[in-house]
């Protein structure tokens, strides 16, 4: 239990507070079909991808907060919602599938500490495979042609990349907080597999989140219905402009520095 | 035009607004801030400017001595409720710094799905120089 408590924090909160969803019908959809238990993981990255596709994943299966992961560099931001207060980074849950997203993007310096939590998170309830989701930059993206690539810890993995016909990232570079979490998570006992979705790094993307959330959706064997993400794409722009834009501060930290030029020996 | 204000949030917007909604707007003006990027090619600069629920005729390019100025007219009213209190916003507005060294003479503009793209060539004559 102890190992819970790096310096990020996982608190467990009572199933009362927790419903957040929607009470109308939600189909197929309440029905995940028995898979091993997956955690999927989404942090404000490139597009807010992961976000975007994990936040609607969350809504459509009527997912339940299960936990939050508190940080005390995070605890300067709260989330109120129907007079609860939520913490940035929360696992919600349904059946067995699990779900972590944060609200406020993971620097360089938090990046280590949030995936020590979540890989303790996983050892705790027997997470069979972590999927991390992301974005990549695609400059001109072709929306009809998006494409998201996966990567695995475990060779094992290759299967469900196969399967669910998701093609291999066979070379490039990862930079920024994305990188630390991929290293942490490649050198954890909990097998992972690493989704990026093409799209544009400077700005929200559900068009390109939409990719991932069928690639999730092939992966669960379980349909997600899109139709309402689809009616919401201009206003999920519109509100994840600030964000994105902390986001974008994040990954680039210098941008807000003024510029100095680099020794000529760097050049 | 549908003026959102008129209509409760549905779930999901709600879902959304309690999340990740945040401040980088004018409030006193009831102006919204659009993102913008800036980026350096040989022979261009581009702004990039983000302009959800807007269409082409909505938008007014201006360009000062040293800015360009962007307003663009929402297609529907934008609502957001802090603290109980809701603004209602109706434009998005910026004004950017142009970078030096360009012609303005030649600048362009694209809106292409919800993104403007505003082309800035640079100047490239001027006075030659020997190589000896």
């Amino acid at each position: 239990m102890k190992m819970l408590y790096h310096f990020f924090r996982i608190i467990i909160l009572h199933n009362s507070l927790i419903s957040q969803t929607d009470d109308n019908k939600s189909k197929k959809l309440e029905k995940i079909p028995k898979l091993p238990s997956m955690l999927f993981v989404g942090i404000p990255g490139p597009g807010l991808i992961g976000i975007l596709a994990l936040n609607y994943v969350i809504h459509s299966f009527k997912m339940d907060i299960v936990e939050e992961i508190e940080h005390s560099d995070l605890s300067n931001i709260i989330f109120i919602d129907n007079g609860e207060i939520y913490g940035p980074v929360r696992i919600y849950k349904k059946n067995a599938l699990y779900v972590v997203v944060s609200d406020v993007p993971i620097d360089y310096v938090l990046a280590e500490d949030f995936t020590e939590s979540i890989i303790d998170f996983s050892k705790k309830n027997k997470i069979a495979v972590i999927v991390f989701l992301g974005g990549i930059n695609k400059a001109d993206r072709n929306l009809e042609n998006l494409k998201t690539y996966g990567l695995v810890t475990d060779e094992k993995l290759d299967k469900v990349l196969y399967e669910n016909e998701i093609p291999k990232f066979l070379s490039g570079m990862i930079a920024g907080p994305d990188a630390t979490i991929l290293t942490k998570l490649k050198n954890s006992p909990v097998p992972t597999i690493v989704l990026f979705t093409e799209c544009n790094l400077f700005f929200p993307d559900p068009e390109a989140a939409i990719h991932s959330i069928n690639t999730i959706s092939r992966i669960l064997k379980t349909e997600i219905d899109i139709t309402e993400f689809k009616k919401q794409i201009d206003f999920l722009r519109l509100q994840s402009r600030q964000l994105m834009e902390d986001t974008l501060t994040i990954l680039n930290p210098e941008k807000t520095k003024p510029a100095i030029p680099a020794p000529q020996i760097y050049k | 035009m549908m003026n959102m204000s008129s209509q409760p949030f549905s779930q999901f917007e709600k879902f959304f607004i309690s999340l990740i909604d945040r401040t980088m707007d004018d409030y006193a003006d009831k102006e919204l801030t659009p993102l913008t990027h800036f980026t350096e090619k040989d022979s261009k600069w581009i702004l990039e400017i983000d302009l959800p629920m807007v269409n082409k005729d909505g938008i007014e390019l201006t360009l000062t001595d040293d800015h360009i100025v962007v307003a663009a007219k929402l297609e529907k009213t934008y609502c957001v409720s802090n603290h109980n209190c809701i603004t209602e916003f109706n434009y998005f507005k910026k004004i950017t710094l142009l970078p030096t060294g360009i012609d303005k003479e030649k600048i362009s503009a694209k809106f292409n799905k919800g993104i403007l793209s505003i082309y800035m060539p640079k100047i490239t004559t001027g006075k030659d120089i020997r190589i000896e």
